[in-house]
């Protein structure tokens, strides 16, 4: 019952300094919006075009727009294009010349300029961009054998190649996708988030057991009748407390906001609790090592993003490189993060991460012990 | 002045001693930027071999004719090819990671198209190199491009009555008449290590500089203020040593972290005299603001909680965790007003070749946000300073 006072206060304590809400609540639902936007299925490329707004560079420009695999951004000059593009605003350019259409029409040919960095979507934007441009040319050596003008002549040449049967190709994939098209836009970086989250937010949350002890809260304490372990028990609940409140918010919002795919619930709910348990340990051990709020804040940031970095949390373990991946397993986000996989990627249910839990189990429990046998040293030092 | 520096000497020093600063400004960003740069160790690698297996069930001379074209286009040197006798062949190279994506020309896709109808090819590609299947299906599309092409071009001969067979021929033989070139672009993008080591330094800046500047707040609560008020110090030179701390922490942390990262990561941060003009209107603009903010605030708890969220929101605005393009939405329009998107198109641009000149722009924009936010901060400090 005295644990559970503990406990509350500690909880109350957090909330009570209102730039927690910013860190609890508002910056991991950010974060999982701006992921979601950039890396989730709403990722689109965007090229950066210049083209005269007239005459047959016109069109063809209008054709570029209408391709539905990437945005079309104007801009007005090549040098501001290039500009975007080498700084990665855009992730390519295409130049269409003012002296095009007059080429064309004079019986000449022309050239499409295209501009990308050498990175991952620069080849696939210029073959969706070369095969426009080959439909067009097309279009233009039909009208040129109608003769008459040119500009009429694309457009009669461009509906006339609708109406003849397509030559078609047709992709299959095979393999086992590491971002299968089923998983949803958010899905991915939700699941991530709440691990890198909720132990981040604990770990920097072992400040506040290291002012307890600055302010004499804790001598306090324990000059009244309770016991050291009562005292660690309700620090350890109140720290599982913030996490797991922080927990059940991200999970709550994500799947009424965003409907994220959160798997089986009560492996979700397992997972949560035992991963939360973890951090709660960590929490107070880091809470009964460091004796300086303001470096125990430092190194709680610092281990909470690289062990969420470490263990897969913000890029996949599967793109590490192999060593890395034998690294990840030390941590229990990989653990918590797989468990998450299995159930939304693969439909499982709480029998089919069994594995994944008995090792979550074993970290918590080891985290907690090792806490409790460490925090009750420094209480009872009197430090 | 010498009251100045000595304010300043003396507030290094309880830094020193604290370790707190050394912890923020120095271990953390280092540590995790050796993190980020391990986990991201094998995505920062040169282009792919495109390896394509084909399939050719079909025999025919339009199958001859895509085979020339890839022959082409391998005597390029742009892909290799490997002849494969089925499809489920090339699926099991595919799985084995033999072939980044298999041509598959079914039987009869020659006799089709010599009839005039539609016809189907495929594309088979491995999941997990979408790049390389997706380079496959634009080669098939311009092949499919071209045979439609000639029979736009025969279809259109038609309709005005001229010779259909020599308008193929001499489409079939002229060159393109427009083709895709491509120019020249300047590579203003970090390298993964050092885009990393970076966007953690100046992240941390922000927390860095906190411990100059709030300290303000710390002397008032432990009434050491109103001694230095007392003694015949102006109050613009008590402020003044605050700023000058937070500066002096500022700019050895991120001096520090340069040649660390240089020396023990591998990190490239370009011509030295940029990276310093950089690394100061950087240090300026985050004094500014943390200033800023210790100015408005009651408590020095308070000071450092909204400090902490203006700095973990402005960096998380700012891109220094995401190295990947923010493309032209509200999120890129957005990250311009933050330092931090500065800080890193400088050393973009920086990356690109050039020395002082090419960081001028993003300097200034830093620099602006320094002494706006600096100049309010000033003046409300020196006010509450005496009060």
């Amino acid at each position: 019952m005295k644990a559970l006072s503990i406990a509350a206060t500690g909880i109350r304590r957090l909330f009570r300094d209102r730039s927690n809400y910013f860190f609890v609540f508002i910056l991991p639902l950010g974060i999982i919006v701006i992921l979601g936007s950039l890396f989730g299925s709403g990722f689109r490329p965007t090229i950066g075009l210049v083209a005269p707004s007239t005459g047959l560079e016109a069109f063809l420009a209008a054709r570029l727009e209408a391709v539905t695999e990437y945005d079309v951004v104007r801009y007005e000059t090549l040098d501001q294009l290039r500009l975007s593009v080498e700084r990665s605003t855009v992730h390519a350019g295409v130049v269409i010349g003012p002296e095009t259409g007059e080429r064309l029409a004079s019986g000449g040919d022309g050239e499409i300029g295209f501009i990308a960095r050498p990175d991952s979507v620069g080849p696939q934007l210029q073959a969706m961009v070369t095969a426009v441009v080959s439909r067009f040319a097309s279009d233009v050596v039909a009208a040129r054998i109608a003769g008459g003008d040119l500009e009429a002549g694309v457009v009669a040449a461009s509906r006339l190649a609708a109406d003849l049967p397509p030559i078609e190709v047709r992709v299959t994939t095979t393999g086992e996708a590491l971002f299968p098209s089923t998983v949803g836009q958010f899905d991915l970086g939700a699941s991530s988030q709440l691990i890198l989250f909720m132990f981040l937010t604990g770990l920097t949350g072992s400040a506040a057991l290291i002012q307890s002890r600055q302010l004499g809260v804790s001598r306090r304490m324990l000059s009244t009748p309770t016991s050291s372990g009562t005292i660690v028990i309700g620090e350890a609940l109140g720290r599982f407390g913030v996490v797991l409140v922080q927990g059940l918010y991200i999970v709550a919002v994500t799947l009424l906001a965003f409907g994220v795919n959160w798997g089986d619930p009560w492996g979700a709910a397992a997972i949560i609790a035992l991963f939360g348990l973890t951090a709660a340990g960590a929490a107070m051990l880091m809470g009964s090592v460091f004796r300086n709020d303001q470096q125990a804040g430092g190194v709680g940031v610092m281990l909470g993003l690289g062990l969420a970095a470490l263990g897969g949390a913000m890029v996949p373990v599967e793109v590490m490189p192999p060593s890395m991946q034998q690294v990840a397993r030390v941590t229990p986000h990989a653990w918590a993060l797989d468990a998450f996989a299995v159930l939304v990627r693969q439909d499982g249910s709480v029998v089919d991460i069994l594995p994944q839990l008995g090792v979550l189990t074993a970290f918590a429990a080891g985290a907690l012990l090792l806490a409790a046998w460490r925090f009750r040293t420094v209480l009872t030092r009197g430090a | 002045m010498r009251a100045m520096l000595l304010i300043a000497g003396k507030d290094l020093r309880l830094r020193v001693r604290d370790r707190s600063a050394f912890v923020v400004g120095l271990l953390v960003p280092f540590v995790l930027a050796l993190v980020f740069s391990l986990i991201l160790g094998g995505a920062d690698e040169g282009p792919i071999d495109l390896v394509y297996g084909v399939v050719d069930g079909d025999g025919s001379d339009v199958s001859t004719a895509f085979i020339a074209t890839l022959d082409s286009l391998v005597a390029d040197g742009v892909i290799e090819v490997r002849p494969v006798s089925d499809e489920g062949a090339a699926r099991a190279l595919l799985e084995d990671g033999e072939i980044r994506a298999a041509f598959v020309i079914p039987a009869g896709f020659g006799s089709e198209i010599e009839a005039g109808g539609g016809a189907t090819m495929g594309v088979v590609g491995a999941v997990d190199s979408p790049t390389s299947t997706v380079i496959a299906e634009a080669i098939a599309e311009s092949f499919a491009a071209g045979i439609e092409g000639v029979r736009l071009a025969a279809l259109t001969a038609a309709s005005i009555g001229a010779d259909v067979e020599a308008t193929v021929a001499e489409v079939r033989s002229a060159p393109p008449v427009l083709s895709v070139e491509t120019l020249a672009a300047a590579d203003r993008q970090l390298d993964l290590t050092t885009f990393f080591v970076a966007g953690m330094a100046v992240f941390f800046l922000f927390f860095t500089v906190q411990f100059g500047v709030t300290s303000l707040l710390d002397e008032r609560r432990e009434g050491t203020m109103s001694r230095l008020v007392a003694a015949p110090i102006g109050s613009s030179s008590i402020v003044g040593a605050k700023a000058l701390v937070s500066i002096v922490l500022g700019v050895v942390s991120m001096a520090v972290l340069v040649v660390a990262s240089s020396l023990l990561l591998g990190a490239d941060w370009g011509d030295p005299s940029g990276v310093a003009v950089l690394i100061l209107s950087g240090v300026i603009s985050a004094v500014g603001i943390m200033a800023v903010v210790a100015a408005f605030a009651r408590t020095p708890e308070g000071a450092g909680n909204l400090q902490a969220v203006i700095a973990v929101g402005l960096g998380m605005l700012g891109g220094v965790f995401f190295p990947a393009p923010l493309g032209g939405g509200i999120l890129a329009n957005l990250s311009y007003a933050t330092p931090h998107r500065w800080f890193m198109t400088g050393l973009g641009d920086l990356a690109g070749g050039g020395g002082v000149a090419v960081v001028l722009p993003s300097a200034a924009a830093l620099l602006a946000f320094g002494l706006v936010t600096g100049g309010m901060a000033g003046l409300r400090l020196r006010r509450r300073v005496l009060a």
